[in-house]
């Protein structure tokens, strides 16, 4: 198998709930000739607004194709109800990105089903997955906490983008319509910058070996940066902008990684040169040993312009298998926007909180009795009381 | 065959039914005599009213005393409360001949050894089923005659909780002068009654959906390889939609058995059920999908429950022969479909096979486990009879031949 000249249809992109598949909608409208493109989700409305290629409509029967109502349960067992449907659709493909704006119900519960669906096929599996603005409030970032760590078990590579940061680098004036966006854009642009790597041929290639052994030794979330320049101090700016970027906190997430990705993409007037002047400019600001894989590709739309992406990773192990990066997750301290360190290894404890918010609630003929308590959930309370979902009346 | 009529006696938590049969040729089973009688004072497979439970309890088996005309005094009693568990304990034994091969003597050995598992103090050994020997680590069906210098067995042991079967068989002895000959896991009964051996080879996994438990059991290569069970049940899904829609339990439980379904039915638009007023209820309408997707949500629950388990003992690649469902809850609309779509493996209704006599009793999935406990005793007391050794006894009898 030549691995670098890899058929486009064999790279999916997929759109997993609202943001998702609005992010999904922004590339389909941007690219030609792109990868093919699929947006799931449990809301229909929302679905055919978009215009990727595939749609999939997900768990009509628990969300009534209405959407979750930021439910993460309803998002996990509609994706659990539809699971057979997603792994046709991902059957043949090497490498499969997932786009998901964590804290909503259908992106943030449906996301890691959707990965272990491509997983399960074969694909590689890189998310990008975006963490909610601090207006959306407390509830939404807790739930994209947990969102993230089960996407961690199931994707071989999850990339964060914290959108705070992003707002908190466009400055006080900028609207929450422009903050979303600008989301958009950065998502797209990662999608875009690791596919060109892959399917076109540039100065340094990068190819699909390569990305998985990146894979495969990073472990935990991985950070993402993005710069871009025009004119003739292009290469400058452009490393300017990727170094310092807001989501790798100004810098200093950069300095701690053990691994980094690095796509330049350029014009056909792009010089040997400013490819050199990149790379010493990431070298210098990296710790020494750090593990440095990059790729260039070429694309005439590009001329008099480069854009650069990074992704670093906190982790790398050479000699790494499957339990050691489990082991390693839990522990990851990716955590860039700052209210929120003690809250990823809850995850064992959510149930316990759902149980006491609804005991003594709804038990109905259980109530005297010894309640059933399997995994910390009360069984005795109606399934569709602690999964949240709204029943028809 | 000269064996006497046996009675098989099941508390369920929505019924207790009293089955009394008779062995014909080729194992077939008779059954003459059948009581059964709405359940109370029962919650989750577990006496929670002592007095309200021993007069279902005599109503039943009165009914079946008089459609069997026979007097009942032994019965065989069914446990398919949620406390049982199970675990697998290693017993090995060195050959200290190995020249003559492994002897009787060497299997009996080793059987005790096996069983002998320290459990708690409020637990108590159930069944003990012998899964694979191993001579010198290699896995035999029947080690006899193998020369080697280990013999090794894997037994599985179904334990329960004491107090729970002390309860009920106090209650039988004291209250209704009733003798407990045995005692049985109902799910492994249920297995005995709906299973061919051809599924039994070929690996299958048997749920059992009563009124207030739920219990699996699996086979694997023709061996038991794992049971389980849990205390959710019909109950719930009753409970759930009487919840759900504010409406009382007989409406609900009315509700579920003529127009519930697991999986949402395609009906092309909403479709909206009337319901009539009662005591301290108006009359309303209730839509028909929100109640599937009550039922849905805790079916698909149940099930994933199962499937993680045995997934965890790592025996959910040994199913090939697919799911049967069987108990009072199999006859869900829906339900295969949905457990289908959970387990990804064929799923079907297991009624009991080879029993013949009053048709109340003999094709009804509730009837699993008070059928397969018929089985059971009649194994258990043909071997007694024909004077066969402790071990063949278990060997054959749990192996289900």
């Amino acid at each position: 198998m030549a691995e670098n000249s890899m058929a486009t249809n064999r790279i999916g992109v997929v759109g997993v709930g609202d943001g998702g598949c609005h992010a999904v909608d922004s590339m389909a409208t941007h690219w030609e000739n792109g990868p093919s493109l699929i947006v799931v989700n449990t809301d229909l409305q929302s679905l055919n607004a978009t215009h990727a290629t595939t749609r999939l409509q997900i768990g009509s029967q628990i969300a009534h194709n209405r959407g979750t109502g930021g439910d993460t349960n309803i998002g996990t067992l509609s994706a659990e109800d539809d699971f057979d449907t997603l792994q046709g659709l991902f059957r043949g493909m090497d490498l499969v990105f997932i786009v998901v704006t964590l804290g909503g119900g259908t992106g943030t519960g449906a996301a890691p089903i959707v990965a272990r669906a491509a997983h399960e096929t074969g694909a590689m599996v890189i998310a990008f997955a975006t963490l909610p603005f601090t207006f959306e409030g407390e509830r939404r970032m807790s739930q994209a906490r947990q969102g993230l760590i089960q996407l961690q078990d199931q994707a071989d590579v999850v990339i964060v983008i914290p959108n705070q940061a992003l707002f908190a680098a466009a400055g006080s004036n900028a609207t929450a319509e422009e903050a979303f966006q600008q989301t958009d854009y950065y998502l797209s642009m990662g999608v875009f910058a690791i596919w060109k790597l892959l399917t076109q041929r540039g100065i340094i290639n990068l190819d699909f070996a390569t990305l998985r052994m990146v894979a495969r030794c990073s472990g935990g979330a991985s950070l993402f940066s993005y710069g871009e320049g025009k004119g003739s101090q292009r290469a400058r700016d452009a490393v300017q902008a990727a170094l310092h970027s807001p989501l790798l906190e100004n810098g200093q997430a950069l300095a701690e990684s053990e691994s980094i990705l690095v796509s330049i993409l350029g014009g056909s007037d792009m010089s040997v040169k400013e490819v050199e002047f990149i790379m010493t400019a990431i070298e210098q600001a990296t710790r020494k040993n750090a593990h440095i894989h990059m790729g260039t590709s070429i694309d005439e739309a590009w001329n008099n312009a480069i854009s650069i992406t990074l992704v670093a990773s906190r982790y790398w192990s050479a000699e790494d298998d499957a339990d050691e990066k489990n082991s390693l997750e839990p522990a990851a301290p990716e955590d860039p926007p700052a209210e929120s360190t003690g809250k990823k290894k809850k995850k064992k404890t959510e149930p316990t909180q759902a149980q006491l918010i609804l005991e003594g609630i709804s038990k109905g003929i259980f109530k005297d009795v010894e309640p059933t308590i399997l995994f910390g959930e009360d069984m005795d309370v109606p399934t569709f009381i602690r999964r949240r979902v709204m029943v028809d009346k | 065959m000269g064996l006497a009529p046996i009675v098989a006696l099941e508390i369920g938590t929505s019924k207790v039914l009293a089955l009394v049969g008779e062995l014909r040729e080729d194992n077939h089973i008779v059954i003459t005599g059948m009581g059964e009688h709405a359940s109370a004072g029962v919650r989750k497979g577990e006496m929670v009213d002592f007095e309200n439970a021993r007069i279902c309890v005599k109503a039943a088996l009165g009914a079946a005393e008089e459609t069997a005309q026979v007097a009942i005094h032994q019965i065989h009693l069914a446990l398919s409360g949620g406390t049982i568990e199970t675990l697998v304990n290693r017993g090995t034994v060195p050959i200290t001949s190995p020249s003559e091969g492994v002897t009787r003597d060497d299997v009996e050995q080793v059987t005790e050894l096996a069983r002998a598992v320290n459990l708690p103090p409020d637990r108590q050994i159930l069944h003990s089923i012998g899964q694979i020997f191993y001579v010198d680590g290699e896995r035999v069906a029947r080690p006899e005659n193998f020369e080697c210098s280990t013999l090794a067995l894997d037994m599985l042991i179904l334990h329960a909780q004491s107090s729970h079967i002390r309860n009920t068989v106090r209650l039988l002895r004291n209250d209704l002068q009733m003798d407990v000959v045995d005692t049985a896991f109902g799910g492994l009964c249920s297995a005995l009654a709906v299973l061919t051996p051809e599924q039994k080879e070929g690996g299958v996994l048997v749920i059992d959906l009563g009124g207030g438990t739920t219990t699996y059991t699996a086979y694997a290569a023709g061996t038991f390889a794992a049971a389980g069970a849990y205390t959710i049940g019909g109950d719930h899904v009753t409970n759930d939609i009487a919840l759900a829609f504010n409406i009382p339990r007989s409406q609900a439980d009315h509700l579920k058995c003529e127009r519930g379904s697991a999986i949402a039915e395609d009906a092309g638009g909403p479709i909206r059920i009337d319901l009539p007023a009662e005591v301290g209820y108006p009359g309303r309408n209730i839509s028909l999908s929100g109640l599937h997707t009550v039922i849905h949500l805790r079916m698909v629950e149940i099930f994933q429950l199962i499937l993680r388990e045995i997934e965890r003992k790592g025996i959910v690649h040994q199913i090939g022969a697919g799911v049967v469902l069987t108990g009072g809850g199999a006859q869900m609309k829906g339900l295969i479909k949905l457990a289908e779509r959970v387990f990804r493996l064929p799923c079907m209704i297991g009624r009991p096979i080879g029993f013949s006599g009053l048709a109340a009793a003999v094709e009804k999935p509730e009837c699993s486990t008070a059928a397969g406990l018929l089985r059971y005793a009649f194994k258990n007391a043909a071997s007694a009879h024909r004077g066969h050794s402790l071990w063949t006894r278990f060997t054959n009898i749990i192996r289900g031949r």
